[in-house]
């Protein structure tokens, strides 16, 4: 009896363990479902972003990029270093240099003479910000400006350095940051692209920009930058043809969206949807585009304040007043790129032209945000791939000289939403060559954008081939000290 | 009742793992959106646990007044249901935490939260064993306590508990308010007050309190009562920045105007700590001064807090259109940023229909739209409107007093139209307007100044002036139709001119003077002559005229019928591919001049260009090569050493028939482009061979020993 009491016990306490490590078991299994990546390597599940919704009170909503494009030089624009002056033609100390690598155009020199910039410098505004007299008008508005001499980058050569600046990494295939903010925050205002691009280009030794760069990568493609031609259409192929008038195109386009809809119901290709959607915008682009490209009806006032060349379409100044206008409009991301700053030689005769194409309308932009009450929601950056050598490239005279790439220190600014103004941050040492002070890189860079836009830049992630992507990938620290 | 015990103490069992599996795991989880709801259903379920823990207590401490049975049926009851709740509560609790982002309050809540759960579980498990129950027991009540006081901090703000305590900090400011204590301490506290407080007086000074303050630094006193100019403060403002004595140092925040002002006219009056705005003069300039502070920092304190709710998301998701865009402003505020785009598609119910969502709009643009005085009056409901921007409507301004229910109005951009001074009279009724844009529109300077006088703490931008600027230049003009046409032509072609600028002149030359604004103007096409040179200037008023600009003309040459490249060009200009084609040389098109174009043209480096040119079976009469070339000896494109061509009616046989070497350059010129003509006997050849040879840089320009480049866009007989 005694032994069928305790038969029973053991009994009751089997059936107890098995129905626990059951309930353990369910519960892990259930909780399971919850852990997609967990026990999925590949991932079904894709997240999709919340188009539209910021992870925190944004800053700014809307980002023009002026992009100087093939380097301009840091030791002739923002970072005055009279010590090169001092020692002209005296060697590069290598207690300095510390072996930093040089690309193949100055790494068979004999010798890395010194020299510093041919133009003078003069401090401006309450701030006493440095600007070289190659740009009058920018030192104008340094009380407008975030002057970041500590900007570094990894790469040291054109491709990779403008493809990591503009995309997060030095191989291209990744989305541009305009694409991501695309992605991010959707479009404001559905008439027009979300991303656009706009190309000009100087007399100097120019490199190039590829379409690569304002690519959607793994994003829909609806995200991608729209390039904007630097003729008196701006747009091409927008307009109806001869003899189609509006209506008939739309009939054309909802006939169109039909078949694409079937076709969409057969092979379920979300790119379908997309162009379905991308003939939408352009219908409406036929619209909104031709208001925005007008520049007639500008005052003579504003066509001062960019100068006489922003009517010539195509020019540095033209852009920057379409890129006003887009922006005003509520497009995201107005990208430009100014190419012809790659002065390996001849520095002191291409970089005053480069610095005129571009000075006045780069100062003009920030005053007419500032006029129209933008300045305070639109993000403006102006600036380049990487910077440029304290050394002389080629052959050094008293009258000219080059300047090769340089990775390791190099100058932007930024201006408007919830950028600190009136300032300056980071510092280089005396040379001009490495950082000594609050260094930002460009991961950092890009984080410190995202955040003003209201991202948080680890959380506005994509995924694609079985990992989670960031326009920041696994670094980015956000520079506070430039937040207002 | 036995067995309903023992389920609900299996399902809390089981909650738990998933609970204990999900905070093992959290890196990989992702909370599906249908699961969402019941993480918002945290705060609802959470006072359940909340209140039962501590009914458990009290249960406890009641122990010896309630019969012994009744007392274990009710323990078991209360352990049960308190433990299910707790348990839900926390996974609910987790998911919730997924959908934010992780602050440091937000994880120890979590852990916290989810300790109360466990504990919970670990009472059902002990309650035979009365010694460990009473003590998990009141470590259970402490953590509920505390998480539960996290996640009110989560909710309402850290220091909401406390907050009425502390209000004096964030009161309203007033007139009778001391304006050392509410106004200038301030300033001091959060510029001065982290190098010199009591811990780090740097200079001996410690700024951290008034009677502090009077005892100075190892330079003197801060301040001299009545006398701001000779006062130590004032004076290491003046200071250059980049002054050792300069105070605050460099590279931290300086005094901004309206606090100098604030400090300057506060010492100046006396340096008195009682004194008040309401016992000071109104001629007074710290009177105004102070006036201004005060506005500031009283809305500051009351800055983004909307007292009004939020509006339905279905609302909000049904007026987003392609022509107006509505978000709040973060998913977390109840305030709305709407904008309204593009001025040909615009209706008034796109206004109208924003009346839905009236109270939450705190910005609306409608720039460039034509928008019309009477709609103003719909504006004018939105009463918690903060910035309006209707830069290039079509008001008048007649309307604004329709605006005067937008009390809340910050910001009011009106360029662009047609408003008059007359919007004075409306401005009043505006008390928080902080900036104006009235720029181009009919206002006039005295409008503006008497603006100004009325409104002294208004921000007014009036916008760019070119009037204090010395004037500008303009572009040159341009050959128009230049895409298409370029700088060849033949005889008697038409030669366009344009500007950028609508109403400019351009005045020309064709005989080689200089042209300036008496020059004849440009009305009508120009005829081509062989070898032309149109020397243009454009002028217009209140503008520099512009450079002249020379346009020489290249008369179009005899067409060539093939042509090839015998030796290969740089790559250093652009790529080339294997057959490379020489039509780029005989296509009567040349770059813009002074502007490199890579694809019109090849750039060689040391080696000689060689190019054969087969004029055809009826080859017709030659007298003339010429070479367009491009010189920058910046980045050593120099002109050619020599050319010399060949002619003969047999490609493989060629002679020499003339040469000609260029004139060596003695200085630098820059992006400029040039022509070299051979002459020679007329000749009837088939084929004629053109080879031009590079140089090596002359010693002037400082790169001695270097091969030059040569860049050719275009070989031309005659």
């Amino acid at each position: 009896m005694e032994d069928e009491f305790l038969e029973h016990r053991y009994n009751i306490n089997r059936r107890h363990f098995l129905g626990k490590i059951g309930l353990g078991l369910g519960s892990a299994a259930l909780s399971a479902t919850l852990l997609p990546k967990l026990f999925d390597g590949i991932g079904g599940g894709e997240q999709e972003a919340l188009a539209g919704v910021t992870h925190f009170a944004p800053k700014a909503k809307r980002i023009i990029m002026l992009f100087q494009n093939g380097a301009p030089s840091q030791l002739e624009s923002f970072d005055y270093k009279p010590l090169l002056n001092k020692m002209y033609d005296q060697d590069l100390p290598e207690s300095i240099r510390q072996g930093q690598r040089l690309t193949g155009m100055t790494s068979g020199q004999e010798r890395f003479p010194l020299v510093g910039s041919i133009f003078d410098f003069k401090q401006h505004g309450q701030a006493g910000t440095w600007v070289s007299d190659l740009f009058p008008n920018i030192a104008k508005i340094t009380d407008d400006i975030c002057v970041i001499k500590s900007m570094h980058t990894d790469a040291i050569n054109h491709d990779p350095a403008l493809t990591f600046m503009q995309t997060g990494s030095q191989i291209g295939g990744r989305p541009g940051m305009g694409s991501w903010l695309s992605y991010g925050l959707g479009s404001e205002n559905e008439n027009l692209p979300a991303f656009c691009v706009l190309l000009s280009k100087g007399q100097g030794n120019g490199q190039g920009v590829y379409s690569k760069l304002w690519s959607n990568g793994f994003l829909d493609s609806m995200h991608q930058g729209v390039k904007f031609s630097a003729s008196e259409d701006p747009v091409l192929y927008l307009n109806n043809p001869d003899g189609m008038s509006k209506d008939e195109r739309r009939i054309m386009l909802d006939q169109l969206s039909l078949l694409n809809q079937m076709n969409y119901e057969k092979f379920g290709d979300p790119e379908i949807i997309t162009k379905i959607k991308q003939y939408e915008m352009a219908y409406r682009m036929q619209t909104a585009v031709p208001e925005l490209t007008d520049m007639s009806k500008e005052p003579d006032h504003i066509i001062k304040l960019y100068g006489s060349d922003c009517l010539t379409p195509g020019t540095y100044a033209a852009n920057c007043l379409l890129a006003r206008n887009l922006s005003e409009s509520g497009v995201r991301f107005v990208q430009l790129y100014h190419q012809g700053w790659d002065q390996h030689a001849n520095l002191v005769g291409d970089m005053p032209g480069q610095a005129l194409d571009v000075d006045r309308a780069s100062a003009a932009l920030i005053t007419d945000l500032k006029q129209r009450g933008l300045l305070n929601e639109t993000l403006v950056i102006w600036g380049g791939e990487f910077g440029r050598t304290n050394y002389c490239q080629g052959t050094l005279s008293e009258t000219n000289y080059g300047r090769d790439h340089h990775p390791k220190a190099y100058s932007i600014w930024m201006a408007g939403g919830g950028v600190k103004a009136g300032m300056s941050h980071g510092e280089t040492d005396e040379f001009g060559y490495n950082i000594v002070k609050d260094p930002v890189s460009v991961h950092d860079l890009h984080a410190t954008i995202l955040h003003l836009m209201g991202l948080d830049h680890e959380k506005l992630t994509y995924k694609h081939l079985g990992r989670r992507f960031r326009l920041t990938d696994v670094e980015g620290e956000i520079v506070k000290d430039i937040l207002a | 009742m036995i067995q309903l015990q023992k389920l609900v103490a299996g399902f809390i069992f089981f909650t738990l793992c998933i609970l204990t599996f999900l905070l093992v795991f959290e890196s990989y989880v992702d909370i599906p959106k249908w699961l969402w709801p019941l993480g918002r259903m945290h705060p609802l379920v959470l006072h359940f646990p909340v209140a039962l823990v501590f009914l458990l207590g009290i249960l406890s401490f009641s122990k010896s007044k309630i019969e012994e049975k009744s007392y274990e049926g009710i323990q078991q009851f209360l352990l049960h249901f308190t433990g299910l709740t707790a348990s839900l509560t926390a996974l609910m609790g987790f998911f919730l935490s997924q959908e934010s982002s992780g602050s440091d309050l937000l994880a120890l809540h979590k852990w916290t939260g989810a300790g109360v759960a466990y504990l919970v579980y670990v009472l059902i498990l002990t309650v035979d064993k009365r010694s460990i129950y009473n003590g998990v027991l009141i470590i259970t009540l402490g953590t509920t306590v505390y998480a539960g006081h996290l996640g009110a901090g989560l909710t309402h703000g850290t220091n909401f508990l406390l907050e009425p305590l502390m209000a004096s900090e964030q009161k309203e400011i007033t007139a009778e308010s001391p304006i050392y204590e509410n106004m200038v301490a301030p300033i001091f506290a959060k510029k001065c007050a982290g190098c010199h407080n009591s811990e780090k007086h740097k200079g001996e000074l410690d700024m951290s309190s008034y009677a502090k303050i009077l005892k100075g630094g190892e330079d003197g006193f801060v301040w001299e009562a009545g006398n701001a100019d000779k006062s130590e403060i004032i004076k290491r403002h003046f200071l250059p920045l980049d002054d050792d004595h300069h105070m605050p140092p460099e590279g931290k925040p300086q005094l901004t105007d309206i606090e100098l002002a604030l400090i300057y006219q506060w010492i100046e009056n006396g340096a008195d700590t009682s004194r008040s705005i309401a016992n000071l003069e109104e001629t007074d300039t710290l009177f105004s001064t102070a006036n201004v502070v005060m506005n500031q920092m009283n809305l500051a304190n009351h800055k983004a807090k909307y007292e009004f709710d939020f509006a339905d998301q279905d609302v909000i998701k049904g007026l987003n259109n392609p022509n107006r865009s509505v978000n709040q402003i973060t998913p977390a505020s109840p305030a709305i940023s709407a904008n309204i785009y593009v001025r040909a598609r615009y209706q008034k119910e796109f206004l109208t229909e924003l009346l839905e969502i009236s109270e939450q709009i705190i910005s609306l643009n409608m720039v460039n739209l034509p928008i019309e005085d009477d709609e103003l009056s719909v504006i004018g409901q939105f009463v918690n409107l903060e910035k309006l921007i209707l830069n290039g409507t079509n008001i008048t301004g007649k309307t604004l007093s329709d605006l005067k229910a937008c009390t809340k109005l910050k910001s009011l951009a009106l360029s662009s139209t047609k408003v008059t001074a007359s919007i004075n009279n409306d401005l009043a009724e505006f008390k928080s307007l902080e900036e104006i844009f009235i720029w181009n529109t009919e206002i006039d300077k005295a409008g503006f100044k008497s603006l100004a006088e009325q409104f002294p703490q208004l921000e007014i931008f009036l916008g760019y002036s070119s009037a204090d600027e010395p004037p500008l230049k303009l572009d040159i003009p341009s050959i128009g139709d230049s895409n298409k046409k370029g700088r060849v032509r033949g005889v008697n072609e038409e030669i366009n001119f344009e500007s950028n600028l609508p109403g400019t002149n351009i005045h020309f030359t064709i005989d080689g003077s200089e042209p300036d604004s008496t020059s004849p103007i440009y009305k009508e096409p120009i005829l081509f002559n062989a070898g032309m040179v149109i020397k243009t200037i454009a002028c217009k008023e209140s503008w520099l005229c512009s450079d002249v600009k020379p346009y020489s003309f290249i008369t179009q040459g005899i067409q060539v019928d093939t042509a090839y490249i015998l030796t290969r060009p740089s790559e250093s200009y652009h790529k080339i591919t294997k057959d490379f084609d020489a039509t780029r040389l005989i296509d009567q098109a040349v770059c813009e001049e002074g502007n490199l174009t890579h694809d019109k043209g090849f750039a060689y480096i040391g080696e000689p260009l060689i190019m054969i040119a087969d004029m055809g079976a009826k080859p017709k009469q030659i007298e003339q090569v010429v070479v367009s070339y491009f010189i920058n000896t910046g980045s050593v494109v120099f002109p050619p050493k020599k050319i010399t061509v060949y002619g003969g009616n047999n490609k493989n046989n060629l002679t020499v028939i003339a040469n000609f070497s260029p004139t060596p350059l003695t200085k630098e010129v820059s992006y400029s482009s040039s022509l070299a003509t051979v002459s020679f006997e007329k000749q009837n050849f088939r084929y004629y061979k053109v080879k031009i040879e590079t140089l090596i840089v002359p010693k002037w320009s400082g790169r001695t020993g270097e091969v030059s480049d040569v860049f050719v866009d275009e070989i031309f007989f005659y």
